[in-house]
């Protein structure tokens, strides 16, 4: 792409100079793009930072006005925020790392030879596929305490006598909406690791072999060394994902019961309407953008230098 | 061992649809029944015709609007996308690297 030589000059000097008709050219390119996403992004992204800074509680539309920072010093005194980050912890750190180990103990299955492998590979892949509020869905089928599967095969196997109601017990829905999402992050590791495992070459196995390697110290000292950059972004997109990824708990839970599901991007959608807390959250959108970039930056940093295998 | 690993991940993955697809065979009685119905007494496609074509759940329609959405997205995204990756490509712009 070097600049092309100017072999003779044109006999009229043009209006714009050859650089500054190539720049606007590459201008025009762009500007589809840029309209979209500043309508689809910039917009929406500064409209809910201005929508922060005022009061706007939707019964009482005569208090309407600029506030300033109020809502986020209210947000420092509000305990459900505080619960549902620690409730994001929670839900990241569960959801990702079993589905880290789930994920990495299917792909080390799935990378064997064996007969019928493509058939299990894309059976095993279905729930990575479906959308996230049919799974949500399905589950609370399976969960539904009266003519859910997952109590019926409990009692049948003897292991419990009373129907449990996994949802809507507190301390059990955390558990259960992060098997949903363990189920259905368990495929995306499962894929990423393949892809990373399918990468390594053979002869580092038929190297440490010959040099007297058993299969853990080949494990330990080719396998993981070489998965590393593909677990490192696989699993930092994840954190990020799981982070941002509401739609399984609002389906499933709606953050109940008494919160003890709600994390910060559920608790960011809009209430319903018999919550008291029936006002727009723009400044709560605005702190997890905050959380969001903050995330981003550490990704950014952390997988600086590393170059997916895959 | 190798073929309990692999039963075990595809049962886990599998057993909720095999679940919901049993279901979706099942009569309204043998839905609520208690104690559950594991197979459905017949392979009745009703439940599918009565989705695809009822006024409550038209999922012709859905279908028609999911469609109708992706079609739309997929050209206009390719579209805005195509040009905008020719223009960083080929030009070069200020604070750009080169």
């Amino acid at each position: 792409m070097a600049r092309e030589a100017t072999l003779a000059r044109p006999l009229a000097r043009p209006l714009l100079s050859r650089r500054a008709r190539e720049l606007l050219t590459g201008y025009l390119y762009l500007l589809p793009v840029v309209v979209a996403l500043g309508a689809t992004v910039l917009v929406p992204i500064l409209s809910a930072i201005r929508m922060s800074l005022y009061r706007n509680v939707l019964i009482k539309p005569q208090e309407y006005g600029f506030i300033g920072l109020g809502n986020y010093a209210r947000l420092l005194h509000d305990e459900v925020f505080w619960l549902s980050l620690w409730n994001s912890f929670v839900w990241v750190f569960g959801s990702v790392s079993l589905q880290f180990l789930g994920g990495f103990a299917g792909a080390l299955l799935l990378h064997q030879a064996f007969r019928g492998r493509a058939v299990v590979r894309t059976l095993t892949l279905l729930p990575w596929i479906i959308p996230g509020v049919v799974v949500a869905l399905i589950w609370e089928y399976l969960y539904q305490p009266n003519y859910g599967a997952l109590n019926d095969l409990l009692a049948r196997a003897g292991l419990m006598t009373e129907k449990v109601a996994w949802l809507s017990n507190p301390s059990l829905a955390m558990p259960a909406v992060i098997a949903t999402n363990v189920w259905r992050g368990v495929p995306f590791f499962a894929i990423m690791l393949l892809a990373g495992l399918q990468a390594i070459p053979d002869e580092l196995y038929e190297a440490a072999r010959v040099d007297g390697a058993g299969v853990l110290g080949r494990f330990w000292y080719i396998t993981l060394p070489m998965l590393r950059p593909i677990v490192v972004v696989a699993t930092a997109t994840r954190i990020i994902w799981t982070f941002n990824y509401a739609d399984l708990i609002f389906v499933m839970t709606s953050g109940g019961p008494a919160n003890a599901t709600q994390i910060t991007s559920t608790y960011t959608l809009p209430p319903g309407v018999l919550e008291p807390r029936l006002r727009l959250c723009g400044h709560l959108s605005v702190v997890l953008l905050l959380i969001m970039l903050a995330f981003t930056t550490l990704y950014l940093r952390v997988t600086r230098g590393v170059e997916p295998v895959a | 061992m190798l073929w309990a690993g692999l039963a075990l991940l595809t049962a886990f993955a599998m057993a909720p649809f095999v679940w919901v697809l049993l279901a979706s065979f099942k009569t309204r009685v043998e839905l609520y029944a208690t104690p559950l119905v594991w197979l459905p007494a017949s392979l009745s496609v009703t439940n599918y015709v009565e989705a695809w074509t009822s006024k409550l759940t038209p999922f012709s329609r859905f279908f028609a609007n999911s469609l109708w959405v992706s079609s739309a997205t997929m050209v206009a995204t390719t579209a805005i996308s195509v040009l905008a990756g020719y223009a960083l490509a080929r030009f070069r712009f200020a604070g750009g690297r080169r």
